[in-house]
């Protein structure tokens, strides 16, 4: 199979992928128990201006019918309109300060993760068995247990109650609404310092393992070996040849969690209050806002299938055997 | 077929994982359809009611606990089920429930409330809440509808009330005081029924103030959440309709004794038979973009609003027969048929007059309205989803001025507690909707925090679903005799709140309420249970139902249920015989709705989805 044809096949694959994944979330929300017009305890509705909603919602369709007009719209690009946020387009409600946030949120926190972890992770593998390297580990694997959440809560507790280090909520304070961008970016970065302690702590401790075990793992390796012979130091071992192993390592898993870049942290956000998309979809879920959460989910499938075709391109790329077999 | 167990293991389990959780959820999802198929079964008769109560909201939810002990004593048993909203609201819409406890939001105009007992909103799934059905009531409320006398008005609401409170299967039990906490440098403010900042009282924003100097006046108020529109038309949760009535301006307004004031409208006539209301407009009213207001805009807002069906104009259809511009300051509204509340209904029904120049030839229900322009006090700057709306003065507002503040930001801090954290240091002023009363006590202390009561949005209630569940109007009043609303009041909302006995109170509705009570009395409550023919023959403790005796007579029917402070128009209200509803003699033995229950449809299903795909990997493996 040539290098064409094997990305044509992945790629057909990758549509059909969307568009189950695309059924799915369609019909998953509408069959949870739920009703978009019952808002929660404020003015109740008419029976009359009730009927408008539905109508308005689409919602007095049969289920079919209303899956054909969103397949219809979303051909045309069209996402439809939020039903919490009345007439704003869900596009809108997604592309804007919500996605930024979450990107800035998930990609800082994946960035400090690895940077961190490798580090840590090095010195831990390459001094595998001494008390340091049972301390660090053994604290990862407390790390990759306890629940994100009550760390979340901890860090709030600690550094937001106690200390009154970190803001207890949002991404902007009232005093920065509408002041200059220096002062309003400044704001930003100290809002984010709280998740952003959450989040490196929840990816932290995996890179950290992967990362130790792969320089645990590479130091038995001959080529090591004949380094050693060659009478290099062992710092240069390390540092020059072993970070470089490791490194691929934390980018594979790295792409692999990108689609994570944009669906957000739903619990830290929830906790910190972090205007992103993991917010958005905790709120429209508790709301029935269908079109949100199909917006989120669209948005999800689409990244989760192209960063597996781009992957298996590249595999594909690197090792001639597996579109030789069409296995990939 | 050789492949080995550990292999079949580890392709199977992932597969029956993931059936049980898609399953679970499908089964779910079934459960509707399954209930309704499900045979219904006549259980033992007895006053045992699945009483269902929103675990968020402490004030029904505290006082569902404290009825359902009030209750037990008397031999009638309440079992609470704590449901989320989303659940519960489409189950009670459908009377697909026994009882539920929720709360109700007040408007001073009473009709909105009597309207719900209306036969025709005995309906399934379109949005009552509670139901009745007597074609007295309908007549009688078909007569206030239409009536302009306003003392023959009086008389007919007051029977109203007393008729429904007799019979109807919704208890009222008490409205909640509001208890805003403010930061205490403002100054100016003025308390309405729902508290000195509810959404249509626009008095406090225009002349509150904290400072001389006009810089410092920033009102910061913290939100639960975002505001779902800004679209006049559509808005109906009171944040929304909080911010929008900042920018728009109704025709007219209630003062702080709720009377009807002019606002936009200068003046008013009526015609004689109450048909033609004319409207005399401001002529010193311009829009924040500078266009000039005028009739143009008002008959736009009302003809388009209510040709359209807009939520919030669709009302107005069965009201309102036209709207048309006399001259350029002067508009006509004819109705259908007289309506004794139609300037109430205008000054609190939230119609926003919207400007012709930027809505003409918009679809209003789908108007996203990015950039609200309107007439009000404040302009709008921006708003970021789900943090932030900042509004400035309007510098031209007709009333000159006002408003003191300069300066609106809406906050959202989702979680009450750092709300409440936020208001007390100082990093907003205060928050929409009340502090909660566990909260109240670390208010008081605070030196810098004032607590402003006043009575609240909510009317508490009890609602038995009488639509095709239970009705026997004897234990009913029973129920109102063996609830101590005091003592509700006390437990559940720490004190903050008053007793209501019918459903119109006076802190909203003034003179419209009829001046009814019913003492707490268990002895009466036991008696009117025992007459009713409800008698606990198994020793349960729960009464079962065993006929209508015949052998005691009735001496307590002549008891007053009817307690009047004031005198009374004769002839209407005195009536003190306990009437029984037409309906007693086709009383109706309480059924369990039965139906397979959420856990056993779930279950069910992710078994036939395991068989399923089992089925299909075997026959693969072949």
């Amino acid at each position: 199979m040539s290098l064409g044809k094997y990305f044509a096949k992945k790629l057909v694959e990758g549509t059909i992928t969307v568009f189950v994944g695309i059924t799915l979330a369609f019909f998953l929300f509408r069959l949870l128990p739920g009703d978009p017009t019952a808002v929660f305890l404020d003015i109740r509705l008419s029976p009359e201006a009730k009927q408008v909603l539905i109508r308005e919602f689409g919602l007095d369709k049969p289920l079919h019918e209303q899956y054909l007009i969103f397949v219809a719209n979303l051909l045309r690009g069209n996402l439809g309109l939020s039903f919490v946020y009345r007439g704003t387009p869900v596009s809108k409600i997604i592309f804007g300060p919500k996605l930024f946030n979450t990107l800035i949120l998930m990609g800082s926190g994946m960035l400090l993760g690895a940077l961190v972890a490798s580090t840590l992770g090095l010195l831990a593998g390459w001094k595998r068995g001494s008390p340091f390297d049972r301390a660090i580990t053994s604290v990862s694997f407390i790390g990759t247990s306890i629940p994100i959440f009550w760390v979340g809560l901890l860090v709030l507790l600690i550094l937001g109650s106690y200390f009154k280090l970190i803001p207890m909520s949002g991404t902007i304070s009232l005093e920065a609404i509408q002041a200059d961008p220096l002062t309003r970016a400044l704001d930003y970065l100290w809002h984010l310092a709280g998740p952003l302690l959450v989040i490196t702590i929840w990816f932290l401790p995996t890179y950290l393992l992967y990362v130790r075990n792969t320089v645990v793992t590479l130091l038995g390796e001959d080529f090591i070996m004949v380094l050693k012979a060659k009478g290099l130091p062992d710092k240069v071992i390390v540092f020059k040849h072993i970070l470089r192993h490791a490194m691929i390592t934390i980018v594979t898993l790295m792409a692999v969690q990108s689609p994570l870049l944009v669906t957000g942290a739903i619990i830290t956000e929830t906790v910190f209050g972090w205007n992103g998309i993991g917010l958005l979809l905790y709120d429209s879920v508790l709301k029935s806002d269908y079109p949100v959460i199909q917006g989120v989910f669209i948005l999800t499938i689409i990244i989760v299938v192209i960063m597996n075709l781009l992957a298996d391109v590249a595999y594909a790329i690197l090792d001639p055997r597996i579109r030789l077999t069409g296995r990939g | 077929m050789n492949y080995s167990l550990t292999s079949l293991k580890a392709k199977v389990l992932p597969i029956v994982l993931a059936s049980l959780i898609l399953g679970s959820i499908l089964g779910m999802g079934l459960n509707g359809y399954l209930n309704v198929q499900a045979k219904e079964r006549i259980v033992k008769p007895e006053l045992r009611f699945e009483l269902l109560s929103l675990p968020w909201f402490p004030q029904s939810d505290k006082a569902a606990e404290i009825i359902a002990k009030q209750l037990e004593k008397v031999g009638i048993k309440l079992e609470i089920r704590r449901v989320e909203s989303s659940i519960m609201y489409p189950k009670v819409e459908n009377f697909e429930h026994e009882a539920h406890i929720l709360a109700t939001s007040q408007s001073p105009n009473p009709m909105g409330m009597i309207e719900t007992f209306h036969s025709s909103r005995a309906r399934p799934g379109i949005g009552s809440f509670w139901c009745h059905e007597d074609p007295e009531v309908d007549r009688l409320i078909e007569s206030i509808r239409s009536e302009t006398d306003p003392r023959r008005l009086k008389e007919m609401l007051y029977a109203l009330q007393e008729k429904l409170a007799k019979e109807a299967g919704f208890i009222p039990i008490y409205l909640t005081m509001s208890t805003q906490v403010l930061r205490a440098e403002w100054k100016n403010y003025t308390v309405m029924p729902g508290g000195p900042i509810e959404a249509y009282n626009i008095w406090s924003l225009l002349y509150m103030y904290k400072s001389e100097k006009p810089e410092e006046n920033v009102f910061r108020i913290a939100f639960p959440s975002d505001i779902m529109t800004t679209n006049p038309f559509m808005a109906y949760d009171l944040r929304s309709l909080w911010v929008i009535n900042l920018i728009y301006d109704p025709l007219l307004r209630l003062d702080k004794d709720l009377q009807v004031v002019p606002w936009l409208a200068e003046s008013w006539e009526v015609s004689d038979d109450g048909l033609t209301y004319t409207f005399h407009l401001r002529r010193d009213v311009k829009w924040h973009d500078g266009t000039p207001f005028t009739a143009d805009d008002v008959v736009f807002t009302f003809g388009e609003g209510m040709r359209q069906e807009t939520t919030r104009f669709i009302g107005l259809k069965d009201i309102i027969e036209s709207v048309e511009k006399v001259d350029e300051y002067t508009v006509r509204f004819k109705l259908k048929t007289p309506y004794p509340f139609f300037l109430l209904e205008l000054a609190t029904g939230y119609y926003y007059i919207v400007p012709k120049h930027i809505a003409e030839g918009v679809d209003l229900r789908k108007w996203e309205n990015p950039e609200p322009i309107g007439t009000g006090p404040f302009k709008w700057v921006e708003r970021v989803i789900g943090e932030y709306i900042v509004l400035v003065r309007n510098e031209d507002f007709w009333i000159k001025g006002v408003p003191k503040i300069t300066k609106v930001i809406v906050k959202v801090i989702p979680e009450a507690e750092s709300r409440f954290l936020a208001i007390k240091n100082g990093e907003v002023d205060t928050e929409r909707y009340d502090t909660a009363v566990t909260l109240l006590p670390r208010a008081k202390e605070d030196p810098n925090l004032r607590v402003i009561t006043a009575p609240g949005l909510w009317l508490i209630y009890v609602a038995f679903n009488t639509y095709n569940h239970f009705y026997d109007p004897k234990v009913f009043l029973a129920i109102h005799y063996a609830i101590n609303r005091t003592e509700v009041v006390e437990k559940a909302n720490a004190g903050y709140g008053y007793p209501v006995y019918t459903i119109l109170n006076r802190y909203w509705h003034g003179e419209y309420a009829a001046p009814i009570t019913f003492e707490y009395n268990p002895e009466k409550a036991k008696q009117l249970l025992e007459e009713a023919g409800w008698k606990d023959i198994d020793g349960d403790g729960i009464r079962e139902y065993v006929g209508p005796t015949t052998t005691t007579p009735t001496p307590t029917e002549t008891v007053p249920v009817v307690t009047s402070p004031t005198p009374l128009t004769p002839g209407t209200v005195t009536v003190t015989q306990i009437t029984t509803a037409t309906r007693t003699e086709t009383i109706t033995i309480p059924v369990a709705t039965g139906g397979v229950p959420v856990e056993l449809a779930g279950v069910l299903a992710a078994i036939i989805v395991i068989l399923l795909i089992a089925m299909l990997v075997v026959m693969r493996r072949r």
